[in-house]
Parts: C-alpha cells; sequence; structure tokens
C-alpha cells in the first residue's frame, strides 16, 4: 500500500455517499464527489493507461484539465466519451472507464515491449522509414499499435445537445480567488455578470491552497461569494468549460452535466471578458520523468485536500520554487517521508517544518518499472520513494488571451510569458497576471474590473499568510543522459526535440509538426514551454525569440455534440413543405427532395415498380388530362413606378412590351452571361409583375432583384415583395384539361379568345379568388391554377374528382420530366451548366437585336462567347431497339490520336408516348450538325447518336393550341 | 427509390397541435389576415388607417391592427380581419401583397419564453432592433411581442421545420429546469 | 462569430448576412465596354489587408449596404445604406 485515502477530510467528497465504478474490468469503490482519478490513486492504482507510440506505462499526473496521462475511454449508463481525462471526470456509479492504449489493460499491455526499441523510433521515425514501396502499406498496422482511446461507432447520443445564446456585460472565466474577487467587483457595479468555472465547485486554488480572506477561511469566502452572486441573479457555472473566444468578444462555453444529458454549448456575448484563467504546474526535466507515481505537487496537495488522498508514503518532492513548500509541508503533516529536494542554494523561503530539505540539488534520473522506486540526484545521491511530486514552476493559462489575439510578453523573473498588451474587451487578473501573493490577486482584479464603472462592493482582503513567487528556471539541458520527457501523452522526449534542430526544424512551428509536440490532445498544456526552452537552449536563442505556437480553440476538447445542438436529423438540412403534403401522402405519393421541397416524385406507394409507375404518368398525361402539384414555382411580386424598366434589366428578353393580363418566358442572366434561370414573367397590371422563378432559384433571384433595385434603381422605383409561399398552384394539362377545367366553374371563360396561350385570368372558386396562367411545361394545353395555400385542399379533391370521369393521373415530378424532355424544354442546372450562355440555348433574339442594357449584355460579345466551338444545346436520338443513354455520357471525338469530349447528355429518358428513347445534350456546335451521327461514351461503353433539335415531340407546337 | 417521406415528420395538424413543457407553451395561430406593404408607409397609413410605426424585434404590439417593421421601406401588417384594401402597386406610393396563407404564425407563452428566444436566436431580446425580421432557429422570421406573448411568423413551407425544432427545444428547456 | 451593423437593423451576428462584393466596383453599361475593363468588373478584386471597404446586405431585412472593417482585427468602423453611400 503506497497511495492510500486518509481517514478523514477532503473538502469535495461527501463519505455518506459511496459510489462503485469499473475500471479495466475492476471494481473500484469511492465517494461522491471523487473524480474518476481521486478514486483510482484512493484505490492505489499506479498505472492508469499506456502512451500513444512507446506503450509505456503511465500514472495520474495532474488534477485538472492539464493531465497529459490519464485518458480514459468512459462508457457506461451516463454518457460514452473517448480520452476522456480522469482527473475533471466525476466518478459516478455504474460508470466503465477503460484506459487508453492498452491490451488488455494499462497493467498488463501486450504491445509494452515497443518501449524496448524506442531508441530505434525517434520522431518522424515512421514517415523516414516506410516510404517505400507506399507508406499506406504500412499505415494501418501502425495506427493498430499507436493512438489513445477508441471511439464507439454504435454509441447513440441520449438526444441533442441543447445551446444557448446569451448576453452579459461582464463574463469571468475562472472562479478562483480573482474570478470571484472580479466577478463580485463587477456585480457590485450593477453589471449583469456571468462566472464560469470547469471545476465542479467554484473556489479554484483556495480550494486547496492555505488562504484567509476577509478574516475567514478561504472556503467561507467562496461559499459567501458564489450565493451573494446567485442571489442577485448572476449566473454561476460550474463543469463547464470557456473553450474559444470569438470575435467581437463571443465566447464559448461547454457545460458538462452529471444527469445523463448531453453537453450544453453556452454562446455568451459580453461587453467585457475579465480571464482569470490561473496558471498550470510544469513538470521538471529529469531522466524517466513519466514513471507513474511522478505527480504534479500542486495536484499531490488538491488530491490531499479536496480528496482526503495521500499519494504516496515515502515522498520526494522537487522544485525549483517557492510553491512546493506548502505542498511538502502538507504532505509531511499528513503524515508521509518527505524529502524537499530544491534546486536553487540561496534565498529560499523558511525551511519547512518536518521536512528534510536538500538544498542545490537537481533531481537528474528516477528509476522504477511500474511504479517509481527511487531517485538519484546530480551529486549522486540515491534516494528512495514511492512517490515523486515535482514542481517545475507556473505556466500562466494564457490560451483564451492569446486567441483575442491578445500578444504575450516574456516576464524573465517570474520566468513565464504573460499577457502583454491589452486587448479590447478584455482583462486579465489573478495568476494568469502574473500575481502570486494573494494580496496581488486581489489587487489584479479590481483593476481588472476598473474599467467596467464605479463599484460599490469593497475589494476582498487577505488576511493569511501570502504565497511567494521566487523560482530558478529549471529547463531541460541539451545531451542529457536517459529519456526525459517533455511531452507525455505523445511521447516526445527531449532527444526528440534535440534532433528536430539537427534537421533544422528550428521555428516553434516547424518542431511541433515535426515532433509532434504539443499536438496531442492536451495540446501541451504542460510541454510547450519546455519544449520551446528547449529549443532556444538548443540554438542559442532567447525563450521569446523562440516564441509560442499558435493558441487556438478550444482549450480542452469539446463533444461534436456540442457544436451540432439540434441541427441533426431532420433537423439538419430542412427541406420545405407542400401545403398539399398530408393529401399527397395519402394518396400514396412516393416524395423526394427537389430542389430545397419535399415533393411527389410519382404515386403510387413505394412499393410499386418505380420507372414503370412513372412511364404510366408521362404516357396517360399525353393522353387526356394530368394533375400535378406546381406549388413550389417562384411568385415573387415587382412592382412601382419603375418595375417595367426594372424586369427589363433583369431579364434577358424584353419584358417591358409585355400587356397586362399576359406572361413571357424569359432568361435571367448572370453578369458573366451565363443563364441562370428561366421562367415565366405575369405582367398582372400596369406596374406590377410576378417573377416566376424556378423552384430551386427563389431566394437567390429575390436577392439579386433586391440587389439590383437598390444598387441600380433606387429604392423608390420598385418594391419586391417574395409571395411564393402564399399560394398553391395546382397544374392541369393535357389534351382535356380545358374540359377538366370547365367542369370546375371557375367563374370565367377559358375559350382561347378569352385565355390565349400566355395569358392570365382570375376567377373564384367558392369564395377564393383564383388566377389561371396559361402556360406550359408539358407542350400541352395547360392551366396553372393559383389559390390561397391554406385554401387549396378542396379545389385539389374537386380536380380530383372531376378528374375521374376523364380518366385524369395525377404525376409527379419524374412525370413532368419526361414530359418536359419530349418537348426539348430545359432544366437550368440540368441541361445547363456555369459556362451555357443563352444562345447556346438557341435564344440569340435579344442578343442581336436588344439596345437597352440587361443584365450579363457585355458577357455575350466576349471573345469566348462568340467561339465557334461553343457546346450548343441539341436532341439525340439512338437507333431503334437500343436503350436510353446514361445522362453524363460524354460525346467523344478523335484529335491527334486522342480521344477528347465535345460534349455531354444532359438528359436522358424513355419516351412512353414515342415508344423511344430521348436525350438531351450539349454538343460542340451542335446546333449546325443536325442530322449527323457521333460517338459517344460512357464507363467504356461505345454508343452511337444522331444529332436533332431539342424538340422530340409534336415540334410543330399543335397541342398547345396557341 | 427511398421514399424520403419516411425521413421527414408529417406536416402536423395546425388547428390541434401543441407544444407544453413547464413554463412553455406554443400553439398555431390561424386566421389572421397579413400583408407585405412596401413604399412610402405614411400613405399607406394614410389610405389604410393603421400606423405607419410598425414594432422591431421583440417590440410590443397591441390590438387587433398593428405592423410589424421588416426592412427599411416594408412593413408586415397583421389584422384579425381583413383589410379592405386592394394587393397590388397604389399610386400614392406604396405596394401591398397578401401573405394571410404564405406565413404561418405561432404563439408562445410563458415564463420560459425568454428561455425559447435564448436558443433560437443570438439577438439580445432586451436589447431590440428597428426590425422585427431576424434568423429564428435559421429560419428567417418576423418576432415580436403580442400582449404577453411571442408570435413568429415564418415561411409556410419551413413551418414543420420550425416546429419540430421547438420540439425540441421545448425538451431541452424542461431538462434543464429539471436539472 | 462577428457582429455586423445593419444601417437599419443594428447589430446583427455575421450568420445574417452576406458578403456583396467589394465597393466601389462601379458597373461599366454598354457593349462597347472594352473587354479588360468588363473583366476587371466581373473578376478583379483588391482583397486588402486591413481597412476594407465593402458591400454587405442584412439577409432579414435585404438591406444593402456599404461596410468599413478591418479584415486583420475584424473590427467594423462604418455601415452606410447603399443608397446613401457616397459609392459604393
Amino acid at each position: 500500500m503506497t497511495a492510500s485515502r486518509l481517514s478523514s477530510g477532503g473538502s469535495a467528497i461527501d463519505r455518506s455517499r459511496p459510489i462503485s465504478f469499473n475500471f479495466d474490468g475492476r471494481t473500484v469503490q469511492g465517494f461522491e464527489g471523487d473524480t474518476i482519478a481521486s478514486a483510482l490513486l484512493a484505490a492505489d492504482v499506479a498505472v492508469v493507461g499506456r502512451s500513444f507510440k512507446y506503450h509505456r506505462p503511465r500514472g495520474i499526473w495532474g488534477a485538472g484539465v492539464e493531465e497529459p496521462n490519464a485518458l480514459v475511454d468512459v462508457a457506461g449508463s451516463v454518457r460514452a466519451t473517448p480520452n476522456t481525462r480522469a482527473t475533471t471526470e466525476p466518478a459516478r456509479s455504474g460508470l466503465v472507464a477503460k484506459s487508453v492504449n492498452a491490451s488488455p489493460n494499462a497493467a498488463a499491455d501486450r504491445n509494452a515491449f515497443i518501449d524496448r526499441f524506442s531508441r530505434f523510433i525517434p520522431a518522424a521515425f515512421y514517415y523516414k522509414t516506410f516510404m517505400w514501396p507506399d507508406w499506406h502499406l504500412f499505415e494501418p498496422r501502425i495506427r493498430a499499435v499507436a493512438g489513445l482511446g477508441k471511439v464507439d461507432p454504435d454509441w447513440k447520443s441520449p438526444g441533442p445537445a441543447d445551446q444557448i445564446n446569451r448576453h452579459c456585460d461582464v463574463l469571468v472565466v475562472g472562479a478562483g480567488p480573482a474570478g470571484l474577487a472580479a466577478a463580485k467587483l463587477a456585480a457590485g457595479a450593477g453589471k449583469s455578470v456571468i462566472l464560469v468555472d470547469d471545476q465542479p465547485l467554484p473556489g479554484g486554488s483556495l480550494l486547496h491552497r492555505d488562504a484567509e480572506i476577509d478574516g475567514k477561511p478561504a472556503a467561507a469566502w467562496i461559499d459567501e461569494t458564489a450565493a451573494e452572486l446567485k442571489g442577485a441573479g448572476h449566473l454561476v457555472l460550474s463543469s463547464t468549460t470557456a473553450f474559444g473566444i470569438y470575435d467581437h468578444n463571443l465566447i464559448a462555453l461547454n457545460q458538462r452535466h452529471n444527469d445523463g444529458r448531453p453537453d450544453t454549448l453556452w454562446r455568451v456575448r459580453s461587453r467585457q471578458i475579465v480571464l482569470a484563467t490561473g496558471a498550470i504546474e510544469r513538470p521538471l526535466p529529469f531522466a524517466n520523468n513519466d514513471l507513474p507515481g511522478i505527480m504534479s505537487a500542486d495536484a499531490a496537495l488538491a488530491y490531499l485536500r479536496r480528496y482526503a488522498v495521500l499519494v504516496g508514503r515515502r515522498i520526494v518532492v522537487a522544485t525549483n520554487n517557492d510553491s512546493a513548500y506548502e505542498v511538502a509541508v502538507a504532505l509531511a503533516t499528513a503524515g508521509a517521508d518527505v524529502t524537499l529536494v530544491e534546486i536553487r542554494k540561496n534565498a529560499l523561503p523558511a525551511a519547512p517544518s518536518g521536512v528534510k530539505l536538500l538544498a542545490g540539488r537537481t533531481l537528474v534520473s528516477a528509476r522504477g518499472g511500474m511504479r517509481v522506486e527511487g531517485v538519484t540526484l546530480d551529486d549522486g545521491t540515491s534516494l528512495a520513494a514511492d512517490s515523486v511530486v515535482v514542481s517545475g514552476d507556473w505556466t500562466p493559462t494564457v490560451h483564451l488571451f492569446c486567441q483575442a489575439r491578445g500578444k504575450l510578453a516574456w516576464d524573465e523573473t517570474r520566468a513565464a510569458f504573460l499577457p502583454g498588451d491589452p486587448v479590447e474587451g478584455i482583462s486579465v487578473a489573478g495568476a494568469l497576471s502574473g500575481a502570486v501573493a494573494l494580496s496581488d490577486v486581489f489587487s489584479s482584479a479590481a483593476k481588472a474590473t476598473s474599467a467596467i464603472g464605479e463599484t460599490k462592493t469593497k475589494a476582498p482582503r487577505s488576511t493569511g499568510a501570502e504565497a511567494t513567487g521566487g523560482v530558478l528556471a529549471a529547463w531541460p539541458i541539451p545531451g542529457a543522459k536517459g529519456r526525459v520527457w517533455i511531452d507525455y501523452q505523445n511521447d516526445v522526449t527531449a532527444k526528440d526535440v534535440e534532433l528536430a534542430a539537427r534537421e533544422n526544424f528550428v521555428s516553434v512551428e516547424h518542431l511541433k509538426r515535426y515532433t509532434t509536440l504539443g499536438m496531442a490532445t492536451d495540446q501541451g498544456k504542460t510541454s510547450n514551454l519546455v519544449g520551446l526552452a528547449l529549443m532556444a537552449n538548443i540554438t542559442g536563442r532567447t525563450v521569446p525569440e523562440v516564441g509560442t505556437t499558435t493558441y487556438r480553440p478550444p482549450f480542452t476538447p469539446v463533444p461534436l455534440a456540442s457544436f451540432s445542438g439540434a441541427l441533426g436529423g431532420e433537423l439538419m438540412s430542412p427541406v420545405r413543405r407542400l401545403p398539399l403534403e398530408n393529401v399527397h401522402r395519402a394518396n400514396r405519393a412516393v416524395f423526394q427532395e427537389y430542389g430545397g421541397w419535399l415533393r411527389p416524385a410519382h404515386y403510387g406507394g413505394a412499393g410499386a415498380d418505380a420507372d414503370r409507375t412513372i412511364q404510366d404518368e408521362a404516357r396517360r398525361a399525353r393522353q387526356s388530362v394530368a394533375l400535378f402539384d406546381g406549388s413550389t414555382l417562384g411568385k415573387i411580386e415587382v412592382m412601382g413606378p419603375k418595375a417595367a424598366e426594372f424586369v427589363d434589366f433583369i431579364y434577358y428578353n424584353t419584358m417591358s412590351t409585355l400587356k397586362p393580363g399576359r406572361c413571357r418566358y424569359g432568361f435571367m442572366l448572370s453578369e458573366n452571361g451565363v443563364v441562370f434561370d428561366d421562367g415565366i414573367l405575369v405582367r398582372l397590371d400596369e406596374n406590377r409583375f410576378v417573377v416566376s422563378c424556378s423552384t430551386s432559384h427563389v431566394a437567390s433571384v429575390h436577392a439579386r432583384l433586391e440587389e439590383w433595385r437598390q444598387d441600380r434603381f433606387g429604392r423608390g422605383a420598385v418594391y419586391i415583395h417574395n409571395a411564393t409561399s402564399e399560394m398553391a398552384t395546382l397544374t392541369v394539362s393535357g389534351p382535356n384539361s380545358k374540359k377538366l377545367l370547365e367542369a370546375l366553374d371557375l367563374g370565367l371563360s377559358l375559350d382561347d379568345a378569352d385565355l390565349p396561350h400566355m395569358a392570365i385570368g382570375e376567377g373564384r372558386f367558392g369564395e377564393d379568388a383564383v388566377r389561371i396562367a396559361r402556360v406550359s411545361f408539358t407542350g400541352d394545353r395547360s392551366y396553372e391554377v393559383s389559390i390561397r395555400a391554406d385554401r387549396a385542399e378542396p379545389l385539389w379533391a374537386r380536380m380530383q374528382e372531376t378528374g375521374k370521369a376523364l380518366d385524369a393521373v395525377t404525376i409527379g415530378l419524374e412525370a413532368l420530366m419526361i414530359l418536359r424532355a419530349e418537348k426539348g424544354y430545359i432544366v437550368i442546372g440540368k441541361d445547363t451548366d456555369g459556362t451555357t450562355l443563352p444562345h447556346d440555348l438557341g435564344v440569340d433574339g435579344p442578343r442581336t437585336k436588344r439596345k437597352n442594357e440587361y443584365v450579363g449584355r457585355r458577357s455575350l460579345f466576349t471573345d469566348v462567347a462568340v467561339q465557334d466551338s461553343r457546346l450548343q444545346f441539341v436532341g439525340l436520338t439512338v437507333a431503334e431497339g437500343e436503350p436510353p443513354l446514361a445522362t453524363g455520357t460524354h460525346a467523344i471525338a478523335k484529335s491527334g490520336g486522342k480521344l477528347r469530349s465535345q460534349g455531354f447528355v444532359t438528359s436522358s429518358y424513355h419516351s412512353p408516348t414515342l415508344g423511344r428513347p430521348i436525350a438531351l445534350a450539349l454538343i460542340e456546335r451542335g446546333a449546325s450538325r443536325h442530322g449527323e451521327t457521333i460517338d459517344l461514351q460512357h464507363l467504356g461503353m461505345l454508343r452511337h447518336a444522331t444529332i436533332t433539335g431539342p424538340c422530340a415531340f409534336d415540334p410543330s407546337g399543335e397541342r398547345l393550341n396557341a | 427509390m427511398r421514399n424520403l417521406a419516411e425521413k421527414w415528420a408529417v406536416v402536423p395538424d395546425w388547428q390541434t397541435a401543441a407544444i407544453e413543457v413547464p413554463g412553455l407553451a406554443i400553439r398555431s395561430l390561424a386566421g389572421l389576415s397579413q400583408y407585405l406593404v412596401s413604399g412610402k408607409l405614411d400613405a399607406w397609413s394614410k389610405a389604410s388607417g393603421v400606423s405607419a410605426l410598425g414594432v422591431g424585434a421583440f417590440g410590443k404590439a397591441e390590438g387587433d391592427c398593428y405592423a410589424a417593421q421588416v426592412a427599411r421601406d416594408r412593413m408586415l401588417v397583421v389584422s384579425a380581419t381583413p383589410l379592405g384594401i386592394e394587393p397590388g402597386w397604389h399610386d400614392a406610393g406604396f405596394g401591398v401583397t397578401v401573405v394571410s396563407a404564405g406565413l404561418q404564425v405561432f404563439e408562445a407563452e410563458g415564463s420560459a419564453t425568454a428561455e425559447l428566444i435564448a436558443r433560437a436566436t443570438t439577438l439580445d431580446s432586451s436589447a431590440g432592433s428597428a426590425s422585427a425580421a431576424l434568423s429564428f432557429a435559421g429560419a428567417n422570421a418576423v418576432v415580436y411581442r403580442h400582449g404577453d406573448r411571442l408570435r413568429i411568423h415564418v415561411d409556410r413551407g419551413l413551418a414543420t421545420y420550425l416546429w419540430t425544432w421547438m420540439e425540441t427545444a421545448a425538451r431541452n428547456i424542461a431538462a434543464t429546469a429539471k436539472g | 462569430m462577428q457582429l455586423f451593423t445593419c444601417p437599419f437593423c443594428g447589430p446583427r451576428d455575421e450568420t445574417e448576412f452576406h458578403f456583396g462584393g467589394e465597393s466601389g466596383n462601379l458597373r461599366p453599361d454598354g457593349t462597347d465596354v472594352t473587354a479588360d475593363r468588363w473583366a476587371s468588373y466581373l473578376y478583379m478584386r483588391d482583397n486588402p489587408k486591413g481597412a476594407a471597404r465593402e458591400i454587405w446586405v442584412h439577409m432579414n431585412c435585404g438591406e444593402f449596404f456599404v461596410m468599413e472593417r478591418d479584415t486583420v482585427n475584424h473590427k467594423v468602423e462604418t455601415s452606410i445604406a447603399l443608397d446613401s453611400a457616397e459609392h459604393a
């Protein structure tokens, strides 16, 4: 027995509530309030994991977020997370923790032999060695033995993570003495405050360091202050990590829960941010400094006072600074045999009582296997020890400050990077600002909040003994004997850094990537400064000359679930819903997503043969009458005194000559001349048009109309209203469409003289106004009947009912696609691409005739636009009996002995009415090559087809009855 | 061909659909007349008798007929009864489009309404904003208070999405209140 | 996540906005515009480091505006509606 739980004490644990959990197959007892790490220590588990590369046995180093070694994969009833730090994960009954990179477990790992070959596998070994014949041959096996935790692919989140937005005047990160004081002062200034801390309880270092505040024990002051803040309505969040600062003082928090809920993501916009993030203790450099049983001195003190765990019986404390003295005394007082090895000779703090002090000595190596057994000092002294607790001094937690583009300044006396020039909206306090003594901590908090406003609260006062910050830098020395670990989590030693320097990876960013120093899940919280100080040493530069790598969010790993929040599953990329969706569902429609809408692809149910059903719908549509839900078509109103001039500019075609009550088909171009959208423009009256753009372009057309309106025409000239969702549009098409509509008695004459092709009429259905547009996307006589979306159901039902006598068919979008392709009607983005100009589609009139300006005009006269090798829109027919061409099939031509593409098939179907395949294509010079037979190739198959005009059905347009 | 109808929840029956968790109740509101009005808003006000002052984001609308500002020169006019004004362009300098069916209206009430807002938008509900048009759960919506309730107008095609989103948010609100 | 200021609505989250191009890229009308001039209008951008003058649109209210901001420190200096900006 070395580490053990003391019979009393432990401010964080509740001894009346024992818990038990599973670690690597064994049951571990603990108390409510324990972390996995504190419970494992109390159970004297020394080896808790295996290292990333060499499978070295590793024990617990720290007591917080900086932990590099004690990673566990957590599963069980509450949550499943790989690579969780055992030092921050609460121990809970029912939890199952597994050590990482160990098989079968950390204590007996079958890959432990790898460490014996370590001298042959330094940094970059894999990449240098496994180059031939191909790294990918070796990669899977190497990955199988290296690495950390494992993701459970079968794990399912208990529900979507919550995401909450907040605003406040002051957000304080860190609820240690500085953070609590800053929050108190800000609250006293009448500001709304949010105080965040990643520990389960506020207090920070006060939870285990000696302090007396305002004449009270620290614990009482913490409780009082936190209660005061909560009482005044301020938000105090525990177990919550501020992991990122983003632009304009947005700070992101991840909150962990203990009740099985996924973590909560908070996005807080705060006028002022006070960073009181504290500092992290560094290891000391000596050979085998990664053995289990070697631990941060501050962590040893935290385990003693918060969890009543004494980490050893025979303890060597090694330090280069004052902060370990309190630790040595406390461990001795708790009953351990303690020796303090102090690097410094002079200017030492008062001799620690009950502790053997060896000043002016340096620890050079540790020995042991599965646990440290002793140490050797620079004078050859050998000390037996079952625990070595070390303090290599403190690295201020500057991450968030640097994320906010704060620059660091090197403080030679503190041997640390401290926040430099202030960043607007952000202030720093406590150990982060370099303060050590509690009174300095409090005055830094007062300073950090001084600009916020006058506070009515008195700053807290330190009334007890104060800590001192004496330190003598102890960086790794080049050429030291043995393996001195720098980055525990990624298995980087001092020798790896030296190798990087020899190979000229001396820039700190190169050092990082070459050795992987600081690239593990802990992001080098304990190792970065040590590594770059060594590099400074090797290359004869100072630490600030070497500099730090860039700090980026997140400060600690954040579950992806926190980022996705509710927007998974059906909320991730929501489709728009038709007003008649439930009617179509009842009518056994099979739905697909088209242009962001959920629309019927065909009817007849999912069990039906889809191809046959679609063919059947398309065939019957030509025979009598088809009903189709076209509600998704855009309906954007353009109104105002200059509306006609406006649509002229927007469209490729002249639109101002359109008469009220009439429609015209036209293109919209982009400024680069490419056809952007096509559709019908309706002129309702002199100053009012409706842009019926294609379904998927409603938002982008609306945006470009708004842009040209404000940019070119001025606000008063024209106004844009998107009314797409107001109306359902029910299309009636086919030879008997007029007959069906007449039977509905809509109160208007449907005679061709009164309602010719490309005209609109107004009627009524019951109480509701209907607008009938006689336009066609099928090539047959067609009517688009628009009615208020929420009143469309009865009209649709009447159409269906009336249609029965006419053998009407309800068609989905797939059948419509066949009908329009038979006619050679294009779908933008399918039959055109990002190079298609209007004259490529055979629409050259406006280009040659229009004299006034329109969007994209100049682009139609560039050298490229007038090239005769352009791809032009055509139809393709194949020989009788052959199957349809595949969409995407390339037309090929031989030139200089090589095959090249001369265009491709854009749409291809079997036409049930024509009884043969039809295809549309963009083919080089296609318009002048009608009748020519060309070669096509798809997936190695050679086909032949004859170029025709795009329209394969009713080329004279008789069926429109125009 | 997979039937994607299985992937998305059926459009709710808006007459009976309700979200209820402690402190929050949400329902769909039918029967309001809605109009987009653009142009000279004073001229519109003179012609219609409806105030030209529209509420902004989270602003407080009162009565049976009111307006919410949705752009510098555009309002969403809401009325319990249809307004006798012709849609289209009016020579006085304004244009009117009926959107009574185009925008679905939801109404939320209860002490946890603020929690719903905190999940739906990054906008500070206490700070206000000249227009009531904002991104609400990712959808462009018009959001303001009517009496002590929150009214949300959203494109009809996205109403089912927003409803499912609000159901999820309401569950999270309830779980947070409990935890 | 940045805060942009819509000249009408005030500060809103950047996700409510869309970039609309560099300010001052005026459209030359006519078919006699030289190919170089037209290509410059279509494609050539300064992409400045530091002070930038850009067109943005607030998608929710549809307001197009000129925003002066710093592309390095992301500070937003001014926002003026497009039609009242000295162009633009």
